[in-house]
């Protein structure tokens, strides 16, 4: 019994609003806070990106050709890379140059639009592609949807794009007693092998690997090796003597979330050896791993949404809500002026769609959670705002000013 | 407006030179059940204290279902995080939180209900027996148990 083991790595940085009252309204398109966004990119390009990208590099040399990895990079964070940071897009080309690393295909702007629109769905998964090709290279044949929000209904909107491969959680509701690590396809679209990420393994490593009060800290590889090879050894016959082990995680877990002096960065340093020293473990690409899934393979069945977020592992951490609802409704309902907009060549049409789709990326709705709210929760620890509330006004005000750009209707009350 | 005191004749008058005499009304000094009746008409309580201890104002209007803007510097906000609150000197978001209440139903409506679900954890009892605790912690008893330890 052997294992594929899959690392892949989401990065992402939204295009955060600057405080646009009311009053602005008319007068100012200006909605997102330059500097913000600046300072941050700049620190997690110093504290993660770029000291995990030499890393990376320096892991593929020593093994190759047995070690890769592969990235998920929204076109927000590459664009932002390219204005504040451009060393950060040089380190991502030397990886993928190495041709041990892949890169998968998702929304150019970490959208939920695969839930509300799967024009735009499919508009920005181009838009995805073409600027990756521009900036680092073409993206594989496997996708992964915002957040790992997969349904049967996405899952049909990917494979008509023509993907091979579907990322997803290994959620508990959505296998129960199955082996995770067995090969899957889905119900309602055949044509995509699932890679599943196995939660409790990668949050090993993404959310546990610091915390003293864990049992297993301080976690050595010796440990997690083991660990993994609990899961070969666990394997059902119907996985074919080889099981796909999906270690999904933000990238900014090393050293942003999970800060160098924990020993994330060492632990990097030496998993790779470990596993391939002990044999029974390969690295793959997605692509790779979606290959091997066999066509006649078990399939899942999603009806309902299920994501890597939260507890609930649904989309309740970004629609979860009334004022996330109207929020998230009120900017699908541009779709169509902003299309007229951009169709009549408008001189501001590009910066318009830019703008609009910036406002679509799933951070804006997930700062407005009121969800364990009073807990003074993970949702607040990423939020830029005092409260989900001051999100959604001043989400609502930069809402107000592009509709009034693209000649909408004033939004009906909600 | 309502109640009264020694602010009352200069807020009149200063209502009249900003212009706005007829958009202000001063009610004075009302009855606990026209207060209530009041709060339940209003869109929303603005509470912009400088300092303000506590501010049962604040839970009385959410028990009649009207939304509460709270200051930062109140007391009430510590219990209450299902409102908006602003810096008393902040206007411009002062302006915007008012603004997009009654703009926004669906904001207003979400701040009543969440806001009454925490009103109704909240109880005289309640605080009453966290005092009773804080006590005994100090001074060492077990009051459950009736017994020190």
């Amino acid at each position: 019994m052997s294992l594929d083991g899959c690392f892949y790595f989401q990065v992402h940085q939204p295009w955060r609003l600057r405080r646009y009252p009311y009053r602005d309204v008319g007068h100012s398109h200006d909605y997102f806070d330059e500097q913000v966004n600046a300072d941050i990119l700049r620190r997690v390009a110093q504290k993660c990106y770029l000291p995990m990208n030499a890393l990376l590099l320096e892991l593929i040399r020593q093994h190759r050709p047995h070690f890769r990895v592969s990235f998920s990079i929204s076109a927000t964070a590459l664009e932002q890379m390219a204005a504040f940071a451009p060393e950060v897009l040089v380190s991502f080309r030397r990886l993928l140059a190495t041709g041990a690393v892949e890169l998968l295909s998702e929304t150019s702007h970490h959208s939920l639009a695969a839930l509300y629109s799967p024009r735009e769905f499919a508009a920005q998964v181009r838009h995805h592609r073409a600027v990756c090709r521009r900036l680092l290279g073409a993206p594989g044949p496997v996708f992964r949807n915002t957040e790992l929000i997969v349904s049967n209904a996405v899952a049909g909107q990917v494979a008509a794009l023509g993907f091979a491969g579907l990322c997803l959680e290994g959620a508990d509701k959505l296998f129960g007693w199955r082996n995770v690590a067995a090969p899957y396809r889905f119900a309602t679209a055949p044509a995509l092998a699932a890679l599943p990420r196995h939660y409790r393994l990668s949050d090993d490593i993404a959310f546990r690997f610091s915390d003293r009060q864990w049992a297993a800290w301080p976690l050595g590889v010796e440990r997690y090796a083991d660990w993994l090879q609990g899961e070969a050894a666990a394997l059902p016959p119907q996985a074919g003597g080889r099981g796909f082990l999906g270690l999904f995680m933000d990238y900014e877990t090393f050293g942003e979330h999970q800060w160098a002096d924990t020993g994330i960065f060492d632990f990097m340093r030496a998993l790779p050896g470990e596993l391939l020293r002990r044999g029974g473990f390969r690295f793959v690409t997605p692509s790779e791993a979606a290959r091997r899934v066999p066509p006649g393979a078990a399939t899942l069945d999603l009806p309902a949404p299920v994501s890597w977020a939260d507890l609930e592992r649904d989309t309740s951490a970004w629609d979860g809500n009334a004022i996330q609802r109207a929020a998230l409704a009120e900017a699908f309902a541009l779709e169509p002026f902003v299309r007229r907009h951009h169709a009549r060549h408008a001189a501001d049409a590009a910066r318009v769609l830019e703008d609009w789709r910036r406002l679509l990326t799933s951070d804006h709705a997930y700062y407005m959670s009121t969800k364990h709210w009073s807990d003074g929760d993970v949702h607040q620890y990423f939020s830029p705002f005092e409260s989900p509330y001051d999100a959604c006004i001043n989400y609502m005000n930069v809402l107000a000013d592009l509709a009034q750009r693209v000649g909408a209707p004033a939004p009906r009350p909600v | 407006m309502c109640g009264s005191g020694d602010m009352l004749d200069g807020l009149k008058r200063q209502a009249q030179a900003l212009g706005i005499g007829d958009r202000v009304e001063f009610r004075g000094f009302l009855a606990p059940g026209a207060v209530d009746r009041l709060l339940a008409q209003s869109s929303l309580l603005v509470m912009p204290s400088v300092s303000e201890p506590f501010g049962l104002v604040a839970l009385e209007a959410l028990r009649a279902g009207t939304p509460v803007v709270l200051s930062r510097q109140s007391g009430v906000r510590e219990v209450l995080g299902h409102s908006l609150q602003v810096d008393f000197w902040d206007h411009e978001k002062l302006a915007d939180q008012i603004l997009a209440v009654l703009r926004l139903p669906v904001l207003a409506r979400q701040l009543v209900e969440e806001g009454r679900a925490q009103l109704a954890r909240l109880s005289w009892d309640e605080s009453a027996q966290r005092i009773v605790d804080a006590y005994a912690r100090v001074a060492g008893l077990d009051v459950a148990g009736g017994t020190a330890t």
